[in-house]
């Protein structure tokens, strides 16, 4: 809706790529789905429509939507593509977090078991 | 589209705009930034033809401005622009006989968008539909310019949600251009394809807002308060 | 066409409670004007009010038009119009103008009945010829320098605000306007003077067989006497119509070229 926040690092039509992406990944939107006309996107995020239409391109450009011509845009079909994504989006959080814990001085090692620690914890805490 | 060459104006003595050179292109919304006082509401008057510059020449649609032009512009004024003892649909088929590229049915249609009642005296309208009914008058017409001075200015997020959804929902994005000046830019950055910022009469500069974002890592907010700080 | 009804329609429910407003007046000033003549048994007061108010007709216009100038100064946003300046101008003088006929008509029908009443009939002795004549007649001087008036009004209205964003005379406009005026009527009372105008106004002038008010008008003031003939100089009024014509051209100009929002 309106007043969405967006960050200031990063170019609006790619963080509405993101949240597409993350929406389809959690399966909020699902293959084959029809998006939002250009024009009814800008309205539900109160974005400029040339940056939806960037949005677009962009995510027609990376193959997780197709334009048919007269009919709007969709979600792919092709599963496999799907679950690139989420490959690709778990790589990504990985990346950010060995770069963060790798800049406090951590090594691999010590972050596989930070993991393995936590997970166990955590496992305690809901078994509670 | 639009194009300030060299454009100055005075006002009695004190500067409005010095030397202004700026083109904008059709199909955009523009953002026109500034602090008070910095020339953002002399700059839209400059183009609806209500006031002439002292030097140089502001051309819109191939031609110079004067009064005709409001034919072809649309202007929203930051006061109000309505006679107070005039009921809603008065002003409608008021401005019906004036502007020959007024819809009724897109009037009706905008009415009932912000849910204005047709029937209301327009001094007893609260400050919101009155900003809203500016919003109705203006985009029930199909001119090529679309000039909104302060739409958001005192109103508060229910309203300014309607006017950004009325501008997206009824703007023709393929021949309409829309200039909107305002001191309040952090609701509507998403909103505009291009930003102009003036400070005391002076162009300081003119930038795609994405492309501030994608190679300066700024939003324009961020940008206005690094600008504006010095 | 349609812009100009619809301008016209505008200046209607604009002015609509001022028209009103006026008829309150007229009709207060009538019981006045009765109640005075009952007071003192003397039937002539009544008549004379209903005078007074007919000829005050004479300033009804230019303040018509001067008040609905100045609910659109405060915004100036109806000078955002495509139509031209003459237009919207035009569309004031003629709403001004059907107001002040229906004021008009509500005076002379009150009169005629006052007339109607032999009461009265003392005080229209004192004038000779038709009375049905003699009231056409003044009628249509009353609405001519009316109609000139008002005008007037249009051109100091726009030189007024032209003046705003003027350095220096800006901020003396109100100085300005009266020094114009004054200037304004030194040139009137020397063209006026001149052999050669009185020459030209006596060419064709007309002399109307009656007793009757006179009324002798220059730019901004006129005289009302009575005298045994009525003059009417047709040469003065082309002259007067030419003048009217000139200064709503210039107005017109005035608020299309200099009047900024």
């Amino acid at each position: 809706m309106m007043g969405e926040e967006f960050q200031a690092s990063k170019p609006i039509y790619m963080q509405i790529v993101d949240r597409i992406v993350q929406q389809i990944i959690r399966g909020e939107l699902l293959p084959e789905e029809k998006l939002p006309s250009v024009r009814e996107m800008a309205i539900q995020t109160g974005v400029n429509p040339n940056t939806i239409q960037r949005t677009y391109s962009e995510l027609e450009r990376m193959e997780v939507v197709e334009t048919k011509r007269g009919q709007g845009t969709f979600i792919t079909e092709d599963e496999q593509m799907i679950k690139q994504l989420k490959v690709n989006m778990q790589i990504g959080i990985i990346e950010v977090f060995v770069k963060n814990m790798k800049e406090l001085g951590f090594s691999d090692k010590e972050m596989v078991t930070g993991l393995e620690t936590y997970f166990e914890r955590k496992r305690g805490e809901d078994d509670d | 589209m639009i194009e300030f060459q060299s454009v100055t104006k005075n006002y009695g003595g004190d500067e409005g705009l010095s030397n202004i050179n700026i083109s904008l292109e059709k199909g955009k919304i523009y953002g026109l930034l500034g602090p008070n006082g910095s020339g953002k509401s002399t700059t839209l008057k400059l183009i609806a033809g209500l006031a002439y510059p002292s030097k140089g020449k502001v051309i819109v649609n191939g031609k110079t401005v004067n009064r005709k032009i409001a034919s072809e512009v649309v202007y929203l004024t930051e006061v109000d622009m309505f006679y107070p003892s005039f009921k809603v649909k008065d002003m409608i088929s008021y401005y019906q006989t004036q502007f020959s590229d007024f819809s009724l049915n897109k009037a009706d249609e905008l009415l009932s968008f912000m849910n204005l009642e047709p029937e209301r005296k327009i001094k007893h309208l609260s400050k919101g539909n009155r900003g809203r009914l500016k919003l109705v008058l203006a985009l029930s017409r199909t001119a090529s310019v679309v000039l909104l001075d302060e739409p958001f200015s005192g109103l508060d997020p229910m309203v300014r949600d309607s006017i950004v959804k009325s501008l997206l929902s009824y703007i023709d994005f393929n021949n309409q251009t829309v200039i909107i000046a305002t001191h309040e830019i952090d609701e509507i950055e998403p909103l505009l394809d291009e930003v102009i910022a003036l400070r005391e009469g002076e162009f300081i500069g003119k930038f795609n807002v994405e492309d501030l974002r994608e190679k300066e890592g700024l939003s324009i907010i961020d940008w206005m308060k690094q600008t504006f700080k010095e | 066409m349609q812009a100009f009804k619809g301008l016209i329609i505008k200046e209607q429910k604009l002015m609509m409670n001022t028209f009103l407003s006026g008829i309150g007046l007229l009709i207060l000033a009538v019981i006045g004007g009765f109640g005075l003549t009952r007071y003192f048994n003397e039937p002539n007061i009544l008549a004379a009010v209903i005078f007074g108010v007919v000829f005050a007709h004479v300033f009804y216009l230019p303040l018509y038009v001067l008040m609905s100038l100045n609910i659109e100064a405060k915004t100036q946003t109806w000078l955002h119009n495509p139509n031209s300046g003459s237009l919207l101008f035009l569309a004031k003088l003629l709403s001004g103008l059907m107001s002040f006929c229906a004021s008009m008509l509500i005076s002379i029908g009150i009169l005629s009945i006052v007339i109607n009443q032999s009461q009265v009939m003392d005080f229209f002795q004192m004038f000779g010829g038709s009375l049905v004549f003699n009231l056409i007649l003044m009628l249509a001087g009353i609405t001519c320098l009316a109609v000139h008036l008002s005008i007037w009004v249009l051109f100091y209205w726009g030189l007024f605000h032209s003046l705003k964003n003027v350095p220096v005379i800006g901020k003396i406009r109100w100085l300005f306007l009266i020094a114009f005026w004054i200037v304004q009527m030194m040139v009137g009372n020397y063209f006026t003077q001149l052999g050669i105008y009185q020459s030209i106004i006596e060419f064709g002038t007309i002399e109307v067989q009656s007793k009757w008010f006179q009324f002798n008008t220059d730019q901004s003031s006129f005289a009302v006497g009575l005298s045994d003939t009525a003059q009417l100089s047709i040469t003065s009024g082309i002259i007067y119509l030419g003048l009217s014509a000139l200064v709503f051209f210039l107005a017109s100009w005035l608020l299309e070229k200099k009047v900024e929002v």
